[in-house]
């Protein structure tokens, strides 16, 4: 890049001089680093939430986990702080981990009900078990931590380091967004069997993103424990917990700055009404849970993303690029043109008591267009879901390249080389139109969670993206490639379905009712594009019923009828076919 | 283990059961129709009790209170005029609603200046009723369609705001209160209060009446297809929101009626609903938030477990009730198969 | 009079205009059908004039223009729809499937409900077979039948009928038909959208031909089932040359 990245330079400067402008103000020194914690959890918060739409109400549990082990080894064990940072952290992760592994592939309610549960587990632990955490007395004379033999005692010098975490995650949290895997926890936030359809193991990744949150938390528990250099139950209670959740969600948790800002504004509040509210009652008590009670309902139904977009809104753009340099290694494309791509036999689905597929088989061979058409409620799309993986079949089995592959997940069919477009487009309306696209190179592509984080992933990103663009060029959409998928017609929306299957280098292409919703004129150019790319190598399974389009694309025809199927062979005959005239128009019953 | 105090575990054990139990019921019929987990459940149960408190005469409560008007008479007046604000456009709807409010006040005005005890109480149900239904109108109707998880974080800041008004309305304090029946009752050699007696009948009596209004009556069938096919439902004219409504106040009822009998035995304070509103939670996640009889069944496995948990190590009692959904979870997650799918 | 009258609707998913300026009416006593190929936008249509999509364009209702549209509001006025997916209670028995379509009724206090409940099971007697069974146990017709004798408690003054060949083998749907035929001698409503076009003309006063969400066609039933213009519609026939 040879232009200076001017916002970061700001956001460093401000930090630097911050302490400077406040120092006069002592209080506000010790203010600006609980809301430096604040800023570190609610980051974690926007992982788990904005990025991966999950909830957790027991992030401060976690910095209590933290807290309390650094300064149990640090008091009692006599470790220095730099060591306990790990340990701390450590200890975190691994409770969310065994809570995150048991409840990610439940329902998404669950996790954050559970976390209820935990927290308050925790803190009556931390509360009673007065052996080792001291009660709610809790621990005393934690060691400062310091920083090349100078040590952080004042709130000043600490706010430097507390800057520092919070600058390092936040500039993590913003690799991660952008990267592969952040693509792909927003995929599959909005759509989970879209992101699986594409190579995403949602469970894995959210559970990773759950572990990443506590991570977050857990250094804020760290800190918040050499700052006071003591610890004690109530900061790490179910009320604090909620008190991050509400600065996350009043910032806004769908953008780093918001939850820095929601961070902000819940942790100066809290000591203004500390203050206000026991005057007020004329007497001492926890009175500000009403407000941020209320705060959390209001924002909820009022403005659900929260404060940051009304302040985005006067703030300039960016411009993005468009990618360049070379794209990802491509698939070999191998093989005899008789090949048989997939295979299909005595594929059953029964529902209940209901048979929606009976006993279909039929074969795919390489470089082929095979329509697989019926009316409404033939079970064309139960037999898509069933050769995707989607649902798994009765009976039957399904071959892809002579491998079986029923049984597998969507996300490890994928991998074989197989991808899909949905009847429903299947996109990201928060995401451009590229960014859509690039998803489909998840399975190409390797950077993990960690790697993404700390910006090691930028080469493998560019080709990626590269790849993505020359998948819209091909369709005809890089002209758009940097517009947000939502004010797209839906024309262009099947055609960033197909350019998004594309990106993932497939072999075989199956297409779940494409047409519906074209005008004459785009299901001609839409049946172009398809036999364009059969020239390019990729092998088409096409399933719809509009017969104006696969009667003048395809090579084969499957004609199914009740589940079963009814007739094979190519357009013309099964035009000719009166029992296929009769399913399509209805029997005249005597 | 010595035991001999197996049997008091037992009763123990039965007596807050039965509680969850009622709880879990309230929050599995309130989640089935209107898929909100119903976090302030808790409050509701203390509310209750603790506006009864006014009503009673000060040689009872022992509190010189000057007939002041309970804090949670204002709420319930104050969200029933915000509903009729909201509901304006349906005018003979919004005066209902606006009689009530100035009724709810009334009546504890009433209460305030000294009733019966028999009539303080069935005033305090009242006063308390109305909440449980304009909440649901205030605050999670405005989020229609919203995830299970945004109803979940609604009701989460709804259990914080209840919570903080009931330490503004009733203090810090537990409060001591009458018994209906007093004295003990002794089963074998375990001494039972007559008055948990009384809870153990309210709880047979609701299962017993939502078994038969869910079976048959057609209000309480148009209840169930509600949670079954809410589309299916609208398409016969039966309306989730009104369907909402008559969830949350059958919930409150219950829940407010348990709080009522068993305050005697607890002594409530604002801050003890939670608790015994999470641990309704735990049994009702037992039976998966759908099932009426797996919520009762995880109930009494719920209380059985405290006290035993509390027979081993009280400090931890609590804390080892809540690790119990651990297993649980992980039971469930090892037999879901599906990708993540919302709802 | 005409008991529905719709004017220029237009439904729009997003960015797809599913339907456009559609107008159609239906008198009472009549049956009207509306067919088409699939994705021509006939459940769109029934959607936008329930209220269920996003429309514009004018819906009357027995002379009176509805501008807000909830299905539970048009249900409570007598206008009722069996949806493509029949959305049935499905842990639920069939007669608390076929009572719970009175429940407006039931609300009103209306009389009289058993005598209808007896009524339907006259018209379907296997639902009385089947009474004490779980609705979502029951085959694919047997669910279809359900689905109209729940609305048929109602006692509709219009019934909307989604597809309601769907999925069903030939008998089953000619079993359907004849009852609603039957349904029709007895002064009911209905407008039925349906791809079965053969089975819908049959039984229909009027047809209205959709396709790619305009109306192409319209007339008497008897009429359309002979034309060759809905048999090319339906098989691509003319498309598949302008491809070539």
């Amino acid at each position: 890049m040879s232009r200076v990245p001017w916002t970061p330079v700001v956001i460093v400067a401000l930090v630097l001089l911050a302490p400077l402008l406040l120092s006069p103000f002592p209080f506000y020194l010790t203010l600006a680093n609980f809301i430096a914690f604040g800023a570190l959890v609610a980051l974690g918060l926007y992982l788990l939430t904005g990025l991966a739409g999950m909830t957790s109400f027991g992030q401060a549990a976690f910095m209590g986990l933290a807290a309390y082990t650094t300064a149990l080894l640090t008091t009692k064990a006599g470790w220095s702080p730099w060591l306990t940072l790990p340990a701390g952290v450590l200890v975190a992760a691994l409770g969310a981990v065994v809570l995150g592994g048991i409840t990610v592939r439940l329902k998404g309610h669950y996790l954050p009900l559970s976390t209820i549960a935990w927290g308050m587990a925790l803190y009556i632990v931390m509360g009673s078990w007065t052996d080792v955490t001291g009660g709610f007395t809790g621990l005393t004379n934690l060691p400062a931590v310091s920083v090349f033999g100078l040590k952080l005692i004042d709130p000043k010098a600490f706010f430097y380091l507390s800057a520092f975490f919070v600058l390092v995650g936040a500039w993590a949290a913003w690799n991660l967004t952008g990267s592969r895997v952040g693509r792909a926890l927003r995929a599959s936030r909005g759509d989970a069997v879209a992101a699986a359809s594409f190579g995403v193991n949602p469970a894995t990744l959210k559970l990773q993103v759950f572990v990443l949150s506590a991570v977050y938390a857990g250094v804020a528990g760290w800190l918040y424990a050499h700052f006071l250099r003591f610890v004690n139950p109530s900061p790490f209670s179910l009320d604090a917990s909620i008190k991050y959740l509400i600065a996350a969600v009043a910032g806004g948790v769908g953008s780093i700055p918001g939850v820095i800002l929601g961070s902000g504004l819940v942790v100066t509040l809290e000591e203004w009404l500390k203050d206000l509210l026991p005057a007020l009652f004329g007497r001492s008590g926890n009175y500000e849970i009403i407000a941020y009670g209320l705060i959390l309902v209001l924002i909820l139904i009022l403005a659900p993303k929260g404060l940051w977009p009304f302040i985005e809104r006067y703030l300039p753009k960016g411009k993005a690029k468009t990618p360049e340099g070379s794209g990802l290694p491509a698939r070999l494309v191998a093989g005899e043109p008789t090949e048989v791509m997939l295979e299909v036999s005595d594929l059953t689905k029964r529902f209940g008591g209901l048979v929606a597929v009976n006993k279909i088989s039929f074969q795919l061979r390489r470089g082929e267009i095979l329509g697989l058409i019926g009316p409404n409620g033939a079970g064309k799309s139960t037999c898509f879901n069933l050769i995707t993986s989607v649902y798994a079949p009765s009976e039957g089995s399904v071959k892809l390249k002579g491998q079986t592959i029923t049984g597998k997940a969507p996300y490890d069919v994928h991998k074989l080389g197989l991808a899909r477009t949905f009847q429903h487009p299947h996109l990201f309306t928060e995401m451009t139109v590229l960014e859509n696209t690039t998803l489909g190179t998840y399975a190409r592509t390797k950077a993990g969670i960690i790697t993404s984080m700390f910006g090691l992933s930028r080469a493998e990103e560019n080709a990626a993206n590269l790849e993505a663009y020359r998948a819209l060029e091909r369709v005809g959409l890089a002209h758009i490639a940097q517009q947000k998928a939502d004010g797209l017609a839906i024309g262009q929306l099947r055609l960033l379905e197909i350019a998004r299957a594309l990106a993932s280098n497939p072999e075989v292409l199956l297409l779940d009712e494409p047409a519906a919703g074209l005008r004459a004129g785009e299901k001609r150019q839409f049946a172009a594009l398809i036999r364009k790319l059969v020239a390019e190598g990729v092998t088409v399974l096409l399933v719809d019923h509009d017969m104006d389009l696969v009667m003048g694309l395809v090579d084969r025809v499957v004609v199914m009828h009740y589940g079963e199927k009814l007739a094979e062979g190519t357009p013309t005959e099964v035009q000719r076919n009166p029992k296929v005239v009769e399913a399509y128009l209805g029997e005249v019953v005597a | 283990m010595d035991w001999t105090v197996v049997p008091f575990l037992a009763a123990d054990a039965v007596q807050s059961g039965t509680i969850y139990a009622l709880l879990a019921l309230s929050l599995v019929l309130v989640f089935a129709v209107t898929r909100v987990i119903l976090v302030p459940l808790g409050e509701l149960l203390v509310f209750a009790p603790l506006t009864y408190v006014f009503f009673l005469p000060g040689e009872v409560s022992g509190l010189e209170l000057h007939g002041q008007i309970p804090g949670t008479a204002w709420l319930s007046a104050g969200l029933l005029l915000v509903w009729a604000v909201l509901d304006r456009a349906d005018l003979r709807r919004a005066v209902g609603l606006f009689l009530a409010a100035v009724l709810v006040v009334g009546l504890a005005w009433v209460g305030a200046r000294g009733v019966p005890l028999w009539l303080g109480w069935i005033l305090a149900v009242l006063v308390v009723l109305p909440i449980g239904p304009a909440s649901y109108r205030l605050f999670f109707q405005p989020a229609k369609n919203a995830s299970v998880l945004t109803y979940l974080i609604i009701a989460v800041g709804l259990h914080f705001a209840y919570q903080g008004l009931g330490l503004v309305f009733f203090g810090p304090e537990q409060y001591r209160l009458p018994s209906i029946l007093s004295g003990q009752t002794n089963l074998g050699t375990v001494p039972v209060n007559n008055q948990a007696f009384l809870v153990y009948g309210f709880a047979i009596l609701t299962m017993l009446g939502l078994f038969l209004f869910f079976t048959r009556s057609l209000n309480g069938k148009a209840l169930r297809a509600c949670a079954v096919n809410r589309f299916g439902a609208r398409l016969l004219g039966i309306s989730p929101a009104q369907a909402g409504y008559v969830a949350f106040g059958i919930a409150t009822l219950i829940v407010a009626v348990s709080g009522m009998l068993l305050a005697p035995l607890i002594s409530p304070a604002y801050f003890q609903g939670f608790l015994f509103g999470l641990k309704g939670f735990v049994a009702g996640i037992l039976g998966g938030l759908i099932s009426y009889p797996l919520a009762v069944v995880g109930a009494l496995v719920v209380g059985a477990f405290e006290q035993w948990a509390g027979y081993v190590s009280s400090p931890f009692k609590d804390a080892l009730v809540f690790a119990l959904l651990l297993p649980v979870l992980l039971w469930r997650s090892l037999r879901s198969h599906e990708i993540g799918e919302e709802e | 009079m005409n008991v529905l009258e719709v004017k220029n609707l237009t439904v729009r998913y997003g960015a797809v205009e599913a339907v456009r300026n559609l107008s159609l009416s239906v008198a009472e006593g009549e049956a009207i059908t509306l067919i088409g190929p699939n994705g021509a936008g006939k459940s769109s249509t029934l959607k936008g004039i329930m209220g269920l999509e996003r429309s514009s364009g004018a819906v009357s209702y027995q002379g009176q223009e509805l501008k807000k549209r909830t299905p539970e509001s048009l249900a409570a006025k007598g206008m009722v729809l069996v949806p493509e997916k029949r959305e049935l209670f499905a842990s639920m028995e069939v007669e608390d499937n076929l009572m719970l379509g009175a429940f407006t009724r039931f609300q009103r206090r209306e009389k009289g409900l058993r005598d209808d409940l007896e009524r339907v099971y006259a018209l379907f007697p296997r639902l009385k077979e089947r009474r004490k069974q779980l609705a979502g146990t029951m085959s694919g017709g047997e669910q279809q039948m359900l689905a109209i004798g729940r609305a048929l408690m109602a006692k509709p003054k219009l019934l909307l009928l989604d597809e309601p060949s769907l999925g069903l083998a030939p008998l089953i749907v000619g079993e359907i038909f004849r009852i609603l035929a039957e349904l029709k001698t007895q002064g009911v409503t209905i407008l039925v959208v349906e791809q079965n076009a053969r089975m819908a003309l049959k039984l229909a006063d009027r047809g209205y031909v959709l396709e790619a969400g305009e109306l192409v066609m319209e007339g008497k039933g008897s009429e359309l089932l002979h034309d060759p213009r809905v048999i090319e519609s339906y098989l691509g026939i003319r498309a598949k040359e302008e491809m070539l």
